[in-house]
């Protein structure tokens, strides 16, 4: 099964991205507070300051004025003479040149500078008292408020704070009776050193807070930039992490799906298989290990002796030998196999085909060595059958061929008493016959004599039926001699041996080119000899015999034939031409005896071939026959 | 058969047919005269060495031509062979082996043994009378044998 390889799975957001983020911006948010809260602070305190200056200013012209006790100005509508003042003495003096003066104490100074000049002067200053020569003077409830603060002994009084829904600073100091004073406040009955009331600056903040909102803007976007300057390193961070990440998880899951295979590949097999190092420990045992010995893999990790616990006593020292034979093989051809046989947990015997390898690392190190166990018990039992079959097969072997050498022995004893004893009284018919004529002649008539020759005749086909069958049956008991034969001499030599029989007859005799091929050439002169006298003799009534000798090679067997142009066969009688004894025309037509056929037949049977032939009746036969002779193939 | 005269043939034939053939061979040649048929291989051991074997051969010169055939009762003729040709004093008389068998064995046997001759008797009554007595011819006529000392008797006739 091929499963296609998923996708490797997007890696999610790093954890620390998100504190980060977070860490970041409350690190930028505080920033920009605590630089907004400094700006405001600072702001504060110059407006603080701007409000002391202020009140410094009006104090330092108050204590001037006071210090003088009052200054004298021209009367003019600008300035009329303080009516607040009229218990004053010598509110309005004249100078001697008649130009009216009146006085004008700190409060009016101060008031008339305010008005008539708050462009240049600035910020309002105001004196109030809770006992006022001007009513206009009164305070408000805030300034109630300070003046009420002051008697408790505090002396100045700040506040952030809104007039009419604009945002003022105001400042507040308490007012010091002083000897100056007492000569327009006396009458209020204050005494020097009392706290007669306060002067205070409202000091509008509008264009400092203006200022600074845009310094604090300012500072926001300065800030805001960094902010996303800072989440953009996060973020490129954060990716750049997020593809580390994902790369990891890519190589892990190539690695366990890596693993996975190897893993199935290794538990699933039928074979224990195991991985030993070189310090003696198993790092690996198939699961089926148990299926062939009955212990667990479990058992073999935790006891790595086991394997050789589990064989056979008997065996042991074979297996002790193949781990040496293993040591010492060349480092090339480090593995070997063997069989042995093992003991089950449950003490049952089993045969292990046992294949084992030397492992090395890429950089030749030995890192021990990977075995793999097969049950081979089956076989091994079928062997043991085989074995013992084989076993029994050949001791029938040789029982059948002693009785068979026997037979040959009898035979041959049987055919050398055939040829001994068959022929003698044969002779003595024959020859006792012929003692007859000789002797006997002038009493004996015609048919008396011709009886007699009728004798001599069948005795002598007896003894030449004797000699072929005897010569036939000797076939079989000789040992084949085989060498590469020249057919083409086989046959010269078969023809010159014939040279009686063809002396004066007419024969076109044609001879092709004959293959050689590995044969007994004696056995196969014999063939050529039977299978040409036949020609020869089955042409006999033609005028002119016409026998052709060819072969050639057909795939693994080299053929030949004789073709003759004599009386022929009928073909359905073509099974027993090479029949012993067979014939298919009499003596009277044809001498023989039936056996020339049936000896070319058991010579070339005996060298693996085949004989056959092809004939009509009138118009000649064809007799082939094939001799092995893979060789000769092209 | 003259039993007294010298023999000159002797026939070691078991076969009585195969005896009055070869001897009516040989008489026809004139050769039957000195003809000394035994009918086994004990028989012709005894003839030609006497009957005990270690005793000198009861006749000095046993014969001057021995037809032997080679399958017989009691002793066969390679065991008559082999002891005619393993003593000296007889080694040196010539051998014909006249026998049916054309068994390469017995051929090679023979010629080892020191046979001087294999014939296959033929079948055909001519054939055989022409072989017997041509060699008959051959042996005591054409064949010169070597002088014995002392020669026994009197001369064949030639």
């Amino acid at each position: 099964m091929n499963t296609a390889d998923p996708k490797p799975p997007g890696a999610p957001l790093p954890a620390w991205v998100l504190p980060v983020a977070l860490g970041w911006t409350v690190l930028v948010a505080s920033l920009l507070i605590w630089q907004i809260m400094g700006d405001r602070d600072t702001m504060r305190r110059i407006a603080r300051a701007e409000a002391r200056t202020h009140f410094n200013k009006d104090q330092a012209v108050r204590l001037w004025a006071a210090a003088h006790g009052g200054v004298y100005v021209p009367t003019d509508a600008r300035t009329p003479p303080n009516p607040h003042l009229s218990h004053v003495p010598e509110r309005d003096i004249e100078t001697p040149s008649g130009r009216k003066l009146t006085m004008m104490n700190p409060a009016y100074i101060l008031r008339q500078m305010m008005e008539e000049y708050s462009d240049v002067y600035g910020t309002h200053g105001h004196i109030t008292s809770l006992k006022l020569l001007r009513p206009e003077n009164a305070a408000d409830a805030w300034e109630t408020n300070a003046l009420k603060a002051f008697e408790t002994g505090i002396k100045e009084v700040f506040e952030f704070t809104e007039i009419r829904g604009e945002p003022y600073l105001r400042l507040m100091r308490p007012l010091v009776t002083e000897k100056g004073c007492m000569k327009c406040h006396s009458a209020q009955g204050y005494q020097v050193g009392d706290v007669r009331g306060g002067i205070g600056v409202s000091l509008p903040l509008a264009p400092l807070i203006a200022e600074h909102r845009s310094s604090s803007v300012q500072t926001a976007v300065a800030l805001g930039l960094i902010w996303l300057l800072g989440l953009a390193g996060l973020s490129g961070a954060s990716g750049l992490a997020r593809r580390r990440m994902a790369e990891r998880l890519t190589a892990e899951e190539a690695l366990r799906k890596s693993e996975y295979r190897h893993r199935i590949v290794a538990d699933f097999t039928d074979d224990w298989e195991y991985w030993r190092l070189p310090d003696g420990s198993l790092t690996y045992v198939s699961p089926s290990c148990e299926r062939l010995t009955g212990y667990p893999a479990r058992e073999f990790l935790q006891d790595p002796e086991l394997l050789m616990k589990v064989i056979h006593p008997e065996d042991r020292p074979l297996f002790v030998r193949h781990l040496a034979d293993l040591r010492d093989a060349p480092v090339d051809e480090r593995h070997a196999e063997m069989e042995f046989r093992i003991l089950t947990r449950s003490g049952e015997e089993r045969w292990i085909g046992h294949v084992c390898r030397q492992v090395f690392a890429s950089d030749g190190k030995p890192l021990g060595r990977r075995g793999s166990n097969r049950d081979i018990t089956a076989r091994k039992l079928a062997e043991a059958e085989i074995l013992k079959l084989n076993a029994e097969l050949e001791q029938r072997v040789r029982d059948r061929t002693v009785q068979l050498e026997t037979a040959n022995k009898e035979l041959e004893a049987f055919s050398y008493s055939v040829s001994h004893d068959l022929r003698a009284p044969l002779r003595a018919i024959h020859g006792f016959a012929r003692i007859l004529q000789e002797d006997y002649a002038p009493r004996l008539d015609a048919e008396g004599r011709r009886l007699l020759d009728v004798i001599s005749v069948e005795a002598v086909r007896m003894g030449r039926l004797i000699d072929e069958l005897l010569k036939f049956s000797r076939l079989n008991s000789q040992p084949l001699q085989k060498e590469m034969v020249s057919h083409q001499a086989l046959a010269s030599e078969a023809l010159e041996q014939l040279a009686a029989v063809r002396s004066g007859r007419r024969i076109e005799m044609a001879v092709g080119d004959l293959p050689a091929s590995p044969c007994d050439p004696a056995l196969l002169l014999q063939v050529w000899v039977n299978l040409l006298s036949n020609a020869l003799k089955y042409t006999g009534p033609r005028a002119v015999a016409e026998i052709v000798i060819g072969g050639r090679q057909e795939g693994d067997d080299a053929v030949y034939f004789v073709k003759d142009n004599g009386v022929g066969f009928d073909m359905k009688y073509a099974d027993k031409l090479f029949g012993v004894f067979q014939r298919l025309h009499t003596s009277a037509e044809f001498e023989g005896v039936g056996v020339g056929l049936a000896l070319v037949q058991r010579i070339v049977h005996r060298h693996g071939g085949r004989v056959w032939a092809e004939g009509r009746v009138d118009e000649g036969a064809t007799f082939y026959f094939s001799l092995p002779n893979p060789e000769g193939k092209r | 058969m003259t039993t007294g005269a010298p023999v000159e043939i002797l026939l070691v034939e078991d076969n009585p047919q195969d005896a009055e053939l070869t001897l009516r061979a040989l008489l026809k040649r004139g050769l039957a005269n000195h003809v000394r048929w035994v009918r086994d291989g004990v028989e012709a051991v005894d003839y030609i060495f006497g009957t005990s074997a270690d005793a000198a051969p009861a006749i000095s010169r046993p014969a001057k031509l021995i037809l032997l055939d080679l399958k017989l009762p009691r002793m066969d003729g390679l065991e008559v062979l082999r002891r005619l040709k393993a003593d000296k004093r007889t080694n040196s008389i010539p051998v014909v082996v006249l026998t049916s068998s054309r068994q390469e064995p017995d051929i090679e046997e023979c010629y080892r043994l020191g046979a001087n001759s294999y014939i296959v008797k033929p079948v055909e009554f001519e054939n055989f009378s022409a072989a017997v007595a041509q060699l008959g011819m051959y042996w005591l006529l054409l064949n010169q044998e070597p002088k014995l000392d002392p020669p026994p008797g009197p001369e064949s006739r030639s």
